[in-house]
């Protein structure tokens, strides 16, 4: 049964035939889970709250950043250095209390992922990383669950429902990552503002469908968006045996590095102190980083030369000093230290692994 | 025979062209366009990418045929 106040507040809702009290109740009962609060998360959880389903979980270790405001929609500019997650949750409740929010304001790894997913009916990917992604597919293959997948790059955007009635997972579409220095992130080459909008409405839309059970869920389908051309694509996936090979290997899952899959190196101990390189006379220590990117490094070692200007200055890469190449989180600095014993021969230089999230500077 | 190909996501920056038409003697596999693309855009050599023909995935031993749209896909992670 619904309350007078449900039955108002979805009245738009109960009109259509194809949802009804019958499913505002299956809506109450359902539970997602909505993995990243970002471009594509903010706008899943808005219309997933709004459309009243009873239990939405919000997985996001970051902080709100300056740059997220250009399209993470629910967050203010008073909302810069707050963890995402919480911040997303108190917003969301002023919009629709009746939704009850489970916030985990940490990172998932394999040791978590599988107790946190179970939980939960439908997993929303709306992370940014390839090894987060297949950490996602992975576990939602493991435990049998609908996965809403979406990804963006620029302008354009990709949409599928895995693991979903026996269709394709994740891995059927994308065995394998690309390697590290072949990614470009949104940080890095940039996103249309309200391209993430878009697709994260048709992923709210997806999951829509798939509790209300109407309609055609993207189910071995991947769908294409362009928003410069203004035009969609859908192509048809097929299950393959990649599905059996993960749940043949579900005992490893939580010994699993996906970093590691995804050919991201692992931290070595001995890796350098940062921040004694930063004042230390036979160092250059180069930061990768746009300028406004945090934190900040400071000391009388350090160069700023953002990643895209690298090429127009290699005069001030030094030639007789030890160089450290550093970024954010190692993918960049990865590229740069290819790029300069490639095509430049430099045999000094070297890059900080993890970049300066993954040493926790 | 001819032949459409379709760019998507990272590849457009790399052929610089969103699709083209090719002109091919012979049907081929998707393998055998893999080594021509290759060949035409040297940099492809380095990226994961799959391909969709007639708008449905398919493996590398597929034979083109004369008039199919060839869609190339590369995974993408931003969120």
């Amino acid at each position: 049964m619904l309350t007078s106040d449900e039955n108002k507040r979805y009245s738009r809702h109960l009109l259509l035939d194809q949802v009804g009290v019958s499913g505002q109740l299956k809506l109450k009962q359902a539970k997602v889970l909505v993995i990243g609060a970002g471009g594509l998360g903010c706008p899943v959880l808005q219309y997933l709250t709004a459309a009243g389903v009873g239990t939405i979980g919000i997985v996001d270790f970051d902080v709100v950043d300056l740059t997220n405001l250009q399209r993470q929609i629910l967050f203010t500019t008073e909302d810069v250095g707050k963890n995402k997650a919480t911040t997303a949750a108190k917003r969301l409740s002023q919009l629709n209390p009746l939704v009850q929010f489970i916030v985990f304001p940490e990172k998932l790894t394999p040791q978590n992922a599988l107790t946190i997913f179970e939980g939960f009916d439908v997993v929303v990917d709306g992370t940014d990383n390839f090894s987060t992604r297949y950490l996602i597919s992975d576990a939602s293959v493991i435990l049998n669950k609908p996965l809403v997948y979406g990804s963006i790059h620029k302008f354009e955007g990709q949409v599928a429902v895995f693991n979903y009635k026996n269709g394709p997972s994740y891995r059927c579409l994308f065995p394998t990552p690309p390697a590290p220095d072949q990614i470009q992130s949104c940080s890095e080459v940039g996103v249309l503002g309200v391209l993430p909008g878009i697709i994260g409405t048709q992923q709210a839309n997806e999951v829509l469908k798939i509790i209300l059970e109407i309609g055609e869920p993207l189910n071995g389908k991947l769908m294409l968006i362009n928003a410069l051309s203004s035009s969609s694509v859908l192509l048809t996936i097929q299950r393959t045996a990649a599905i059996e090979t993960t749940l043949a290997n579900k005992e490893n899952f939580s010994q699993t590095d996906y970093d590691l899959f995804c050919g991201i190196a692992p931290i070595p101990a001995d890796q350098p102190n940062l921040k004694e390189l930063c004042d230390h006379p036979d160092y250059q220590v180069i930061d990768l980083r746009e300028p406004w990117e945090e934190p900040k490094l400071t000391g009388k070692s350090v160069v700023l030369l953002p990643l895209g200007e690298l090429k127009n200055e290699i005069a001030q890469i030094s030639t007789d000093k030890q160089v450290m190449l550093v970024c954010q989180n190692g993918i960049r600095s990865q590229q740069a230290k290819s790029f300069l014993e490639d095509y430049h021969g430099f045999k000094n230089v070297s890059n900080l692994i993890g970049g300066i999230q993954g040493n926790g500077e | 025979m001819k032949i459409q190909l379709k760019y998507f996501g990272k590849i457009v920056d790399i052929t610089g062209v969103n699709e083209e038409e090719w002109q091919c003697t012979t049907p081929k596999t998707l393998q055998e366009i893999k080594e021509d693309l290759t060949t035409k855009y040297p940099a492809l050599q380095q990226e994961v990418y799959k391909f969709a023909v007639n708008l449905s995935l398919e493996n590398l031993d597929y034979v083109v045929k004369e008039s199919c749209e060839i869609a190339v896909l590369p995974p993408f992670s931003g969120g």
